[in-house]
């Protein structure tokens, strides 16, 4: 077979840009730079004459048909991964089998060591704070146990909006989003949020109830939703954030109630999140071409880690930190956080900054002080803007970093808040919720997803602490 | 417009089939198995596997594999990466296990035009875009057929192939350029 050189003299382009000729000719390129080409090519003659080439010579590719393939070549691959499936699965049940044997052998021994371990435990559980949702093997880290279930401040506006979301809930346990297409369905994420907003509150007395069982049907809803695998919700480009809200709504579920199915669940769902992390530490929307790890994608699969490990979920320390180192390579020297990379935010700083911080100061140690200390000034910056376009997912993050470093009562997030609730509504059916009409994202959430970010926003109010 | 939401239907598929297979369920990969043989049986012939039974061999080779490799597989790509991937690995093991000649090129000569291929003139356009495609290098022709026939984009034909993105770009422009020479050259045969 003759082979060409790659790099036959003659061949090389001698304009920079007819590189991008077939990728023109084939739809690749952006509207932005393909229009970009569309205008380079009326004066380069090199480039024109490059896209006359690739489209020839593609459209006669193109022209050459598909072959069938063999009539019985799928039967052929179900029956070998049938027959090779049978063999591994008879070498797992010999390694399960002698997996038993072991255990039995070494149960024996834990139990003459248990009774010490026991007394030792139970000594040393006296002197921890008990909390609701210690199940088995599950140890309550003081941070968590500590943090009380009542806030302050902003009472009446919170009630009344956990009193809507209860109301809003569906039959089947789920919250609706706006978004309920067959390819962009945001029902588990904005239910995932309405569970966070009941978790986090005190409901008011009168519907306790009912605050009670929607989050058992809330949660139960999420559990229906989950694959095998792990994954919360349909698998689209957006389910990673579907699965990062869910996931972290069920790890506040399990500190609530010691059910065990829950903690399956939510087990599984943290095992997701490690899975689909990108070596570089962040994560992508699901399906996604390479090289597009984000930071807003990335946001709530980190804090759901974050909250998980502090709630006693084992393993999770170096995705943990992986996150979080990522989410530092994307702050710029001013205290900007990025979209895919350091000094880029195609839709501006500002929520990307917020999320960051939020993530960041959750997750504490290791990460860099001065990363922190250039974020902050900023984040303050925002709780004090007034006018621009209503962001629902950027107020909470704000209210959750100013209340992590103890600024929740400060001038900027007393502001905030006075904003927050003068756009709370009082009539009808509407009643303590807040309209997601003008928000970024609102189209998508819906109604749903801007009463609970309010909500949870509310609860980092002055003088409460941050949201669970 | 129907094609795009055609497309995403069947790459939603593909994940969940994939996810269910490393849960233990073989019933979707079936229908994984049966979107995905024709595309890979003609992947390999325009790579110029000589005979139709190797490419039907290593077809079926590359979904067992990819059967076989399914704890391996992250739903944060499209599935196709990882099945092309997959596929080339197969592609690279059977080249080293044979000595490549001009075996295809001859067999091409030989050929008849059968019943059902449309007569001399179907058969001498696949035989010239064939042997056009021979006349690449490997390298430029995997790019090839990943892009124009497999509809990759650059990144995702750079993560199969594990180059950089303006390695493949290169690339690509490099095979139009040649493949314009040796069709002229062809067609004035």
């Amino acid at each position: 077979m003759t082979s060409m050189d790659d790099e036959k003299p003659g061949l090389a382009p001698n304009c920079r840009y007819a590189e991008d000729a077939p990728g023109y000719v084939l739809g690749w390129l952006s509207k932005k730079d393909a229009v970009a080409f569309r205008s380079h090519m009326e004066s380069c003659g090199t480039c024109a004459r490059a896209a006359t080439t690739a489209r020839q010579i593609i459209e006669r590719l193109r022209a050459d048909p598909d072959e069938a393939c063999a009539d019985d070549l799928a039967e052929k691959v179900m029956a070998d991964i049938r027959t090779w499936s049978g063999t591994d699965m008879n070498r797992g049940r010999e390694t399960g089998e002698r997996v038993a044997r072991l255990a039995r052998a070494a149960a024996v021994i834990l139990l003459l060591l248990g009774i010490g371990a026991l007394l030792v435990a139970r000594r040393g559980a006296e002197r921890m704070p008990q909390a609701a949702g210690t199940g088995v093997g599950l140890a309550v880290p003081p941070g968590l146990a500590e943090e009380p279930a009542a806030r302050s401040g902003s009472g009446a506006s919170l009630d009344k909006a956990l009193t809507w979301l209860v109301k809003a809930q569906e039959p089947d346990g789920r919250w609706a989003s706006a978004s309920r297409g067959v390819t962009n369905n945001y029902d588990v994420g904005v239910s995932g949020l309405a569970l966070m907003a009941l978790l986090g509150g005190e409901p008011p007395a009168g519907i306790k109830g009912e605050a009670s069982e929607a989050i058992r049907s809330g949660v139960n809803f999420l559990i229906a939703q989950q694959a095998p695998s792990g994954l919360f919700g349909p698998v689209f480009s957006g389910a990673t954030y579907n699965h990062g809200l869910a996931t972290l709504a069920m790890v506040h579920a399990c500190a609530r109630d010691t059910n065990s199915e829950w903690r399956a669940a939510a087990e599984r769902g943290v095992r997701f999140i490690t899975t689909i992390q990108d070596v570089s530490g962040g994560w992508n929307y699901l399906c996604s071409s390479p090289g597009t790890v984000n930071s807003s994608a990335s946001v709530w699969p980190l804090v759901a880690l974050i909250r998980a490990e502090s709630a006693g979920f084992k393993g999770l320390n170096p995705s943990v930190q992986r996150g979080l180192r990522w989410m530092q390579a994307a702050v710029n020297g001013d205290g900007l956080m990025g979209y895919y990379r350091v000094n880029d935010a195609p839709d501006g700083y500002d929520t990307l900054t917020a999320a960051g911080a939020m993530c960041l100061l959750r997750g504490k140690r290791g990460v860099d002080s001065q990363v922190l200390d250039s974020m902050l000034p900023k984040v303050r910056k925002l709780a004090t803007e007034a006018g621009g376009k209503v962001d629902f997912y950027r107020t909470f993050f704000v209210s959750e970093a100013l209340a992590l470093v103890q600024d929740s009562g400060s001038e900027p997030a007393v502001s905030m808040n006075t904003r927050l609730l003068a756009m709370q509504q009082h009539d009808g059916m509407s009643a303590g919720s807040w309209s997601a009409h003008d928000d970024k994202w609102g189209m998508v959430g819906g109604p749903v997803y801007s009463t609970a970010l309010a909500a949870m926003s509310l609860n980092c109010c002055p003088g409460g602490v941050a949201a669970r | 417009m129907n094609d795009n939401v055609d497309r995403a239907a069947e790459d939603r598929a593909d994940v969940e089939a994939m996810l269910a297979a490393q849960a233990g369920r073989l019933e979707p990969f079936e229908g994984l198995v049966r979107r995905h043989q024709q595309p890979l049986v003609n992947f390999f012939r325009r790579l110029c596997v000589d005979s139709s039974s190797d490419v039907q061999d290593m077809a079926q080779l590359t979904l067992v594999r990819l059967f076989q490799h399914r704890a391996r597989y992250r739903p944060t790509a499209r599935f196709t990466t990882f099945l092309y991937t997959v596929a080339r690995n197969v592609f690279i093991d059977a080249m080293r296990r044979r000595n490549r000649g001009r075996e295809l090129v001859e067999d091409l000569v030989h050929e008849t035009p059968g019943s059902d291929d449309g007569g001399m003139g179907r058969m001498r356009l696949r035989m010239d875009v064939r042997e056009g495609l021979l006349q690449l290098s490997e390298k430029l022709r995997c790019v090839v057929v990943l892009a124009v026939y497999r509809g990759m984009r650059y990144e995702e034909i750079a993560e199969v192939l594990g180059i950089p993105v303006g390695t493949v770009k290169s690339r690509m422009f490099q095979a139009m350029e040649q493949l314009k020479e040796i069709l002229s050259d062809l067609d004035g045969r």
